[in-house]
Protein backbone atom coordinates (compact mmCIF):
# COMPACT_ATOMS: atom_id res chain seq x y z
CA UNK A 1 0.00 0.00 0.00
CA UNK A 2 1.33 3.32 -0.73
CA UNK A 3 1.52 6.15 1.61
CA UNK A 4 0.69 9.35 0.08
CA UNK A 5 0.62 12.91 1.03
CA UNK A 6 -1.47 15.49 -0.34
CA UNK A 7 -0.01 19.10 0.54
CA UNK A 8 -1.99 21.98 0.11
CA UNK A 9 -0.88 25.76 0.53
CA UNK A 10 -3.21 28.03 -1.18
CA UNK A 11 -5.84 30.24 0.12
CA UNK A 12 -9.18 27.95 -0.64
CA UNK A 13 -11.35 30.16 -3.02
CA UNK A 14 -9.38 32.10 -4.86
CA UNK A 15 -9.60 29.28 -7.39
CA UNK A 16 -10.64 25.17 -7.67
CA UNK A 17 -6.73 23.79 -6.69
CA UNK A 18 -7.79 23.11 -3.20
CA UNK A 19 -10.89 21.19 -3.88
CA UNK A 20 -9.15 19.35 -6.65
CA UNK A 21 -6.65 18.42 -4.52
CA UNK A 22 -8.93 17.25 -1.61
CA UNK A 23 -11.00 14.82 -4.31
CA UNK A 24 -7.34 13.42 -5.14
CA UNK A 25 -6.90 12.51 -1.93
CA UNK A 26 -10.48 10.30 -1.43
CA UNK A 27 -9.57 8.93 -4.79
CA UNK A 28 -6.02 8.00 -3.42
CA UNK A 29 -7.95 6.41 -0.22
CA UNK A 30 -10.72 4.40 -2.36
CA UNK A 31 -7.88 2.78 -3.88
CA UNK A 32 -6.72 1.43 -0.97
CA UNK A 33 -3.69 4.40 -0.42
CA UNK A 34 -2.75 5.12 3.28
CA UNK A 35 -3.30 8.73 2.67
CA UNK A 36 -2.18 12.11 4.81
CA UNK A 37 -3.33 15.90 3.47
CA UNK A 38 -0.86 18.89 5.04
CA UNK A 39 -2.08 22.19 5.47
CA UNK A 40 0.75 24.58 5.27
CA UNK A 41 0.80 28.07 4.94
CA UNK A 42 -2.33 30.07 3.29
CA UNK A 43 -3.10 26.43 2.80
CA UNK A 44 -4.24 26.92 6.77
CA UNK A 45 -7.14 29.42 6.20
CA UNK A 46 -8.93 25.49 4.57
CA UNK A 47 -9.33 25.06 8.34
CA UNK A 48 -11.31 27.73 9.48
CA UNK A 49 -15.25 26.84 10.47
CA UNK A 50 -18.48 27.39 8.84
CA UNK A 51 -17.57 28.65 5.29
CA UNK A 52 -20.40 28.84 2.60
CA UNK A 53 -18.88 28.06 -0.83
CA UNK A 54 -21.98 28.04 -2.27
CA UNK A 55 -22.55 31.57 -1.70
CA UNK A 56 -20.08 31.98 -4.28
CA UNK A 57 -21.01 28.22 -6.71
CA UNK A 58 -18.21 26.73 -5.27
CA UNK A 59 -17.81 23.34 -3.20
CA UNK A 60 -17.03 24.37 0.59
CA UNK A 61 -14.04 23.08 1.64
CA UNK A 62 -15.07 22.63 5.30
CA UNK A 63 -17.55 20.43 4.50
CA UNK A 64 -15.26 18.98 1.87
CA UNK A 65 -12.88 18.13 5.07
CA UNK A 66 -15.60 16.88 7.72
CA UNK A 67 -16.31 14.21 4.86
CA UNK A 68 -12.58 12.98 4.74
CA UNK A 69 -12.68 10.39 7.09
CA UNK A 70 -15.88 8.66 5.84
CA UNK A 71 -13.27 8.03 3.30
CA UNK A 72 -10.69 6.57 5.58
CA UNK A 73 -8.86 9.82 5.03
CA UNK A 74 -7.91 10.46 8.97
CA UNK A 75 -4.74 11.44 9.04
CA UNK A 76 -4.77 15.29 9.10
CA UNK A 77 -2.13 17.68 9.77
CA UNK A 78 -1.60 21.38 9.67
CA UNK A 79 1.98 24.11 9.75
CA UNK A 80 1.67 24.46 13.73
CA UNK A 81 3.88 27.84 12.20
CA UNK A 82 1.32 28.83 9.98
CA UNK A 83 -1.95 28.79 11.96
CA UNK A 84 0.14 31.10 14.79
CA UNK A 85 1.60 33.28 12.21
CA UNK A 86 -2.39 33.94 11.08
CA UNK A 87 -3.70 34.05 14.33
CA UNK A 88 -6.27 31.60 13.07
CA UNK A 89 -8.91 29.36 15.61
CA UNK A 90 -9.39 25.75 13.32
CA UNK A 91 -11.34 23.68 13.25
CA UNK A 92 -11.61 20.78 15.69
CA UNK A 93 -13.85 18.89 13.36
CA UNK A 94 -12.17 16.94 11.78
CA UNK A 95 -9.43 16.30 14.14
CA UNK A 96 -6.26 18.36 12.79
CA UNK A 97 -3.01 17.45 14.25
CA UNK A 98 -0.80 20.83 14.07
CA UNK A 99 3.00 19.92 13.44
CA UNK A 100 6.55 21.28 13.84
CA UNK A 101 8.52 22.20 11.27
CA UNK A 102 10.76 19.04 12.10
CA UNK A 103 7.59 17.00 12.46
CA UNK A 104 6.85 17.89 8.71
CA UNK A 105 10.12 16.99 7.37
CA UNK A 106 9.50 13.44 8.99
CA UNK A 107 6.03 13.39 8.08
CA UNK A 108 7.93 13.93 4.34
CA UNK A 109 9.94 11.73 4.24
CA UNK A 110 8.28 8.30 5.37
CA UNK A 111 5.81 9.02 2.05
CA UNK A 112 6.29 7.28 -1.47
CA UNK A 113 4.42 9.82 -3.19
CA UNK A 114 4.05 13.37 -2.43
CA UNK A 115 1.32 15.39 -4.37
CA UNK A 116 0.88 19.35 -4.35
CA UNK A 117 0.01 22.54 -6.29
CA UNK A 118 2.18 25.84 -6.14
CA UNK A 119 0.90 28.96 -8.35
CA UNK B 1 -10.33 60.46 -1.79
CA UNK B 2 -9.17 57.45 -3.19
CA UNK B 3 -11.01 53.97 -2.51
CA UNK B 4 -8.52 50.45 -2.36
CA UNK B 5 -10.01 47.56 -3.03
CA UNK B 6 -7.80 44.76 -1.02
CA UNK B 7 -7.43 41.25 -2.94
CA UNK B 8 -5.30 39.78 -0.45
CA UNK B 9 -3.01 39.74 2.29
CA UNK B 10 0.26 40.68 0.02
CA UNK B 11 -1.75 43.08 -1.32
CA UNK B 12 -3.20 44.56 2.15
CA UNK B 13 0.59 44.61 3.11
CA UNK B 14 1.71 46.77 -0.54
CA UNK B 15 -1.65 48.97 0.03
CA UNK B 16 -1.17 50.00 3.48
CA UNK B 17 2.79 51.24 2.67
CA UNK B 18 1.50 53.47 0.12
CA UNK B 19 -1.83 54.79 0.80
CA UNK B 20 -3.30 58.07 2.37
CA UNK B 21 -3.86 57.56 5.84
CA UNK B 22 -8.19 58.09 5.96
CA UNK B 23 -9.22 56.52 2.30
CA UNK B 24 -11.26 54.03 2.28
CA UNK B 25 -10.75 50.55 1.92
CA UNK B 26 -12.47 47.63 0.82
CA UNK B 27 -11.25 43.83 1.82
CA UNK B 28 -12.65 41.23 -0.57
CA UNK B 29 -11.94 37.65 -1.81
CA UNK B 30 -8.75 36.32 -0.17
CA UNK B 31 -8.15 40.10 1.28
CA UNK B 32 -10.77 39.37 3.79
CA UNK B 33 -8.41 37.29 5.74
CA UNK B 34 -6.81 40.68 6.80
CA UNK B 35 -9.74 41.46 9.27
CA UNK B 36 -7.84 41.05 12.27
CA UNK B 37 -4.80 42.68 11.18
CA UNK B 38 -6.55 45.75 9.82
CA UNK B 39 -6.36 49.17 11.26
CA UNK B 40 -8.29 52.33 10.73
CA UNK B 41 -11.91 53.86 10.82
CA UNK B 42 -12.82 53.87 6.65
CA UNK B 43 -12.28 50.10 6.44
CA UNK B 44 -14.88 48.05 4.76
CA UNK B 45 -15.36 44.31 4.09
CA UNK B 46 -17.25 42.50 0.97
CA UNK B 47 -19.45 40.19 4.08
CA UNK B 48 -20.35 37.73 1.52
CA UNK B 49 -16.84 37.04 0.69
CA UNK B 50 -16.20 36.71 4.29
CA UNK B 51 -18.67 34.14 4.96
CA UNK B 52 -17.67 31.94 2.04
CA UNK B 53 -14.31 32.09 3.78
CA UNK B 54 -15.63 30.90 7.18
CA UNK B 55 -14.07 34.89 8.59
CA UNK B 56 -16.59 35.72 11.38
CA UNK B 57 -16.85 39.89 10.83
CA UNK B 58 -17.22 41.21 14.66
CA UNK B 59 -19.74 44.59 15.51
CA UNK B 60 -16.24 46.62 15.76
CA UNK B 61 -13.71 47.39 13.70
CA UNK B 62 -14.54 47.08 9.82
CA UNK B 63 -17.42 47.51 8.58
CA UNK B 64 -19.46 44.66 6.78
CA UNK B 65 -20.74 46.10 3.24
CA UNK B 66 -22.90 44.54 0.52
CA UNK B 67 -22.38 44.63 -3.43
CA UNK B 68 -24.98 47.61 -3.26
CA UNK B 69 -22.79 49.29 -0.83
CA UNK B 70 -19.92 48.51 -3.10
CA UNK B 71 -21.44 50.55 -5.57
CA UNK B 72 -22.12 53.32 -3.17
CA UNK B 73 -18.62 53.60 -2.93
CA UNK B 74 -17.37 53.09 -5.84
CA UNK B 75 -19.09 56.19 -7.10
CA UNK B 76 -18.45 58.18 -4.33
CA UNK B 77 -14.43 57.91 -4.34
CA UNK B 78 -11.91 58.39 -6.98
CA UNK B 79 -9.74 56.71 -8.19
CA UNK B 80 -10.58 53.22 -7.25
CA UNK B 81 -7.03 51.13 -6.80
CA UNK B 82 -6.83 47.68 -6.60
CA UNK B 83 -3.93 45.86 -5.07
CA UNK B 84 -3.93 41.91 -5.96
CA UNK B 85 -0.48 40.88 -4.93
Amino acid sequence: MKKMLFVISNTPYANTHNAELLEAAMVGAVFDGIVSILFRDDGVYSLLPDQHGELIGQKTISKMLSALPTYEVERLFACADSITKRALTITSSPEVVALSLAEQTRLIAEQDVVIGAQL
Amino acid sequence: MSLHLVFSRAGYKACMQRKVADDAVILLADGVYCLNIAEGDNVHILEIDAKVRGVSVPSHGAKPIDYADFVVLTEAHNPIVSWAD
